[in-house]
């Protein structure tokens, strides 16, 4: 992997006041096989510290994708 | 206030070593790495810390909204955030979120009217609320001298 790039994108809902939904996307720069970068989501997941306390907490949802410019 | 839902944006772009700069539209860049307890500098906002630091910034301002809408008068409020990280299950996460809070009031202001105030930033902050983790409050109240 040479480089990521994460987008977060959170929506705030007013009564009562919490963050009803957060997406992101997470770009990676990668030559390897599909299958590595779907294991790097998967661990990412189980891993952060501030993902496993957000998560239960409210809708938290995204996705891993490659970066376009090395798409076939 | 702009009407609900709101929507925040951020980005976090990374190579595979160094800092990872976090970027908001019209913020200033915020570089960010791994704190000394997960084998990181030490000297940038890591994850951790910037959660930490969005629960203080939350209630202080949660606070300070409440106070304004009240007409509350006071003088100051230092918000101290401790988390504590433990895993639970083979889960990394907070478990734990003290807040102590310093409020400062002039003289002769009603030291009681000021806690419900404080209970209620607790109960509406928005960072919190999103949590399953509920934060403690440790609530001081000082009047100045007249």
């Amino acid at each position: 992997m040479r480089g990521v790039e994460i987008r977060v994108h959170g929506i705030r809902q007013d009564v009562p006041p919490r963050m009803e939904r957060i997406d992101y996307e997470i770009v990676v720069h990668t030559d390897e096989p599909d299958r590595r970068p779907e294991l790097l989501h998967d661990n990412v997941k189980k891993c952060g510290t501030v993902f496993n306390t957000v998560a239960p907490g409210t809708d938290l949802k995204g996705v891993l994708v490659r970066a376009k410019s090395q798409q076939p | 206030m702009q009407p609900f839902p709101h929507h925040y944006s951020v980005v976090a772009r990374a190579d595979t070593q160094g800092d990872v700069a976090l970027e908001g539209q019209r913020l200033p860049s915020i570089p960010s790495a791994p704190p000394t307890e997960f084998g990181g500098p030490g000297d940038r906002w890591s994850p951790e810390t910037l959660f930490v630091a969005a629960v203080a910034d939350c209630f202080v301002l949660t606070f300070r909204g409440i106070a304004g809408l009240s007409r509350f008068s006071w003088v100051s409020l230092e918000c101290n955030v401790t988390g504590t990280v433990e895993r639970v299950d083979r889960v990394t996460q907070f478990t734990a979120l003290e807040v102590r809070a310093r409020l400062r009031l002039p003289s002769g202001a009603n030291a009681e009217q000021a806690r419900r105030l404080l209970a209620k930033a607790e109960e509406t902050c928005l960072v919190t609320n999103s949590l399953k983790v509920r934060p403690h409050l440790n609530a001081v109240v000082e009047i100045e001298e007249s």
